[in-house]
């Protein structure tokens, strides 16, 4: 089983690349060449990051309860299902 | 005129020496109880495939989380400001699920039906070739004795720090302690001691955050300061300009996709027992990390406002100075442990895999294929020991700083993600072309990276060279021949 198996790995993967690449990009709350303060003085694109973490955290717990309610993930022997 | 440095250092040895030897004492004891029950081969490298989730998590992340986590990247921190936070903030939350998106389930199920032990275990199943395990398993073990050695490097400056003796003495001292506890307990013994020292990593994170926040007046004041020394502490590139737009790429990059390449990530997978644990692991983990680095790394951009005036190979003192100069001793001396813990858990893990790729995958593969699972089990013990004096000889001459030891060390590894993500997605990668990929992959990247930093337009040396195998693989691979049909029937059985 693996991120291109099938629908359900597809969409997850595309959700989570997805994720991954938005923080790639210069946008100002992730890659600041001025400073932009946040609470506390903290420049924003330190907040960015821990939100962004914390989003991508979410998405992961929401991923592990879809998936180990399909039968593929109840055994290490399952092949990865069409679905 | 004395660094400021040896002017700040107030060394405190009792407490330090009582509280160490305290610790060191709970971590032989967990090193005492693994060997009693690692009883075979499989249970010295992979604990028998039965690790839990939160040994399994945490584990994780003590290894990924090393002496560059609580004092080189701090370090680094201090030196730029925020922008130095580039090199793993943004990129915590992937550390762990795009490795487990990509290779993760598969190990697991080729580990569970094949009985594969190792990374370079995968590479001969997959590639159908021992030649290519033994080069593996040889560039493998160079790398890591190179981590090994960064780990050992912060060791000295813990112990110079607290009680004013050499360098070397930490170096050997923290390299003699991990031999034992690994010569004896294998995988076990790692593991175990990960959880103690990942949950003591946790909390020397958090209290060196409150600590630093207060010493520097609390945070609105700190960045008050810091805007008062110079946007450039607040904002991307940096103080010392290091973090352009194409390093904070890399850097995100670099510690999440790239752990692919890391031996050490093969053998977590494949140490875990089914899906549920693995899952669990991945958001243990990732909170962990999320929680302990940036809080860790975050430290060193206060210890500016607090402790001003470090400069070059100094600035790897910072967190082990804030908490010098903040706390009780015995205290300090308690969440210093959480650091060199830092360290001990990933030479653990290091030793483990390296002496895996020595005894098994050289010895056993390519030159004695008759020895015995029970020699091999006996002789791992004795190389463990001659890795891990290699790595204090590294720590003891410390050619680069802890940082640029661990990012070189990692991209070395890193190079083997092209054989790696292709054999497992791509039904035509071949044996000669993950041959190419990884010797012109391997010479590229340390050429570049000793010698050709201008040539990779900012970005990091690894990306570039592990751009060229990509390429390089899929051209070879279509002018040479498949893998056998019945190797492939094996490895995409699951896909």
């Amino acid at each position: 089983m693996h991120c291109l198996s099938n629908a359900f790995e597809r969409r997850w993967a595309a959700i989570f690349f997805a994720l991954y690449g938005l923080i790639m990009l210069p946008l100002p709350w992730y890659y600041n060449e001025s400073y932009l303060p946040g609470p506390l003085g903290v420049p924003m694109f330190l907040w960015g990051w821990i939100g962004h973490g914390f989003a991508v955290l979410v998405a992961i717990a929401l991923f592990a309860r879809q998936c180990l309610a399909r039968p593929e993930y109840q055994s290490l022997d399952s092949e990865g299902g069409e679905a | 005129m004395s660094s400021p440095v040896s002017q700040l250092i107030a060394p405190t040895p009792v407490p330090f020496f009582v509280t160490l030897a305290l610790y060191f004492l709970v971590i032989g004891g967990i090193g005492w109880y693994a060997a009693r029950n690692t009883k075979n081969l499989k249970d010295f490298f992979v604990l028998g495939g039965k690790a839990g989730a939160v040994v399994s998590g945490i584990a994780y992340f003590a290894t990924q989380y090393s002496m560059s986590t609580f004092m080189g990247v701090p370090a680094v921190a201090y030196a730029n400001g925020y922008a130095g936070l580039t090199i793993s903030v943004p990129g915590l939350a992937f550390s762990m699920i795009i490795p487990a998106l990509l290779v993760g389930r598969k190990l697991m199920q080729l580990s569970h039906t094949h009985g594969l032990l190792t990374m370079t275990d995968y590479l001969v199943s997959r590639y159908d070739s021992r030649k290519l395990g033994i080069l593996h398993a040889t560039m493998m073990v160079i790398f890591l004795i190179g981590m090994i050695g960064a780990q050992t490097v912060g060791a000295g400056v813990i112990v110079h720090t607290f009680t004013g003796l050499p360098e070397w003495v930490g170096v050997v001292g923290m390299g003699i302690i991990v031999i034992l506890y690994c010569m004896a307990g294998g995988m076990k013994g790692a593991m175990l001691t990960d959880v103690l020292q990942g949950s003591l990593m946790v909390i020397t994170a958090t209290v060196t955050f409150i600590v630093s926040v207060d010493a520097g007046g609390g945070l609105e004041n700190i960045n008050a300061q810091l805007l008062a020394k110079g946007e450039q502490f607040l904002s991307h590139p940096g103080a010392a300009a290091k973090y352009p737009w194409s390093a904070y790429f890399s850097m995100i990059v670099m510690w999440s996709f790239f752990t692919i390449g890391q031996p050490t990530l093969f053998t977590k997978f494949y140490a875990m027992r089914d899906y549920r644990t693995m899952f669990k692991a991945v958001i243990l983990g990732t909170l962990g990390m999320l929680i302990s680095a940036t809080m860790i790394e975050w430290s060193g951009v206060m210890g500016i406002v607090s402790l001003p005036g470090l400069t070059g190979k100094e600035t790897d003192f910072i967190v082990p100075m804030l908490l010098q100069q903040n706390l009780n001793p015995y205290l300090a001396a308690i969440l210093i442990a959480g650091i060199v813990s830092a360290g001990m858990s990933t030479i653990d893990a290091l030793l483990v895999v390296a002496t895996g790729g020595i005894t098994r995958d050289i010895y056993q593969h390519g030159f004695n294929p008759k020895a015995s699972d029970e020699e091999i089990f006996r002789l791992s013990r004795y190389v463990t020991v001659i890795i891990g004096v290699a790595g204090i000889v590294v720590g003891i001459t410390k050619p680069a700083s802890i940082f640029e030891l661990i990012r070189f060390s990692f991209g070395g590894l890193g190079i083997w993600v092209a054989p790696v993500i292709l054999g497992m997605y791509w039904k035509r990668a071949t044996t000669s072309a993950a041959f190419a990929a990884a010797i012109v992959g391997g010479a590229l990247y340390v050429s570049l990276a000793l010698w050709g930093q201008g040539l990779t337009l900012g970005f990091d040396p690894l990306i570039v060279s592990w751009s060229v195998t990509m390429v390089l693989m899929v051209v070879v691979s279509l002018f040479t021949q498949p893998v056998k049909r019945e190797v492939l029937g094996r490895h995409f059985a699951f896909a």
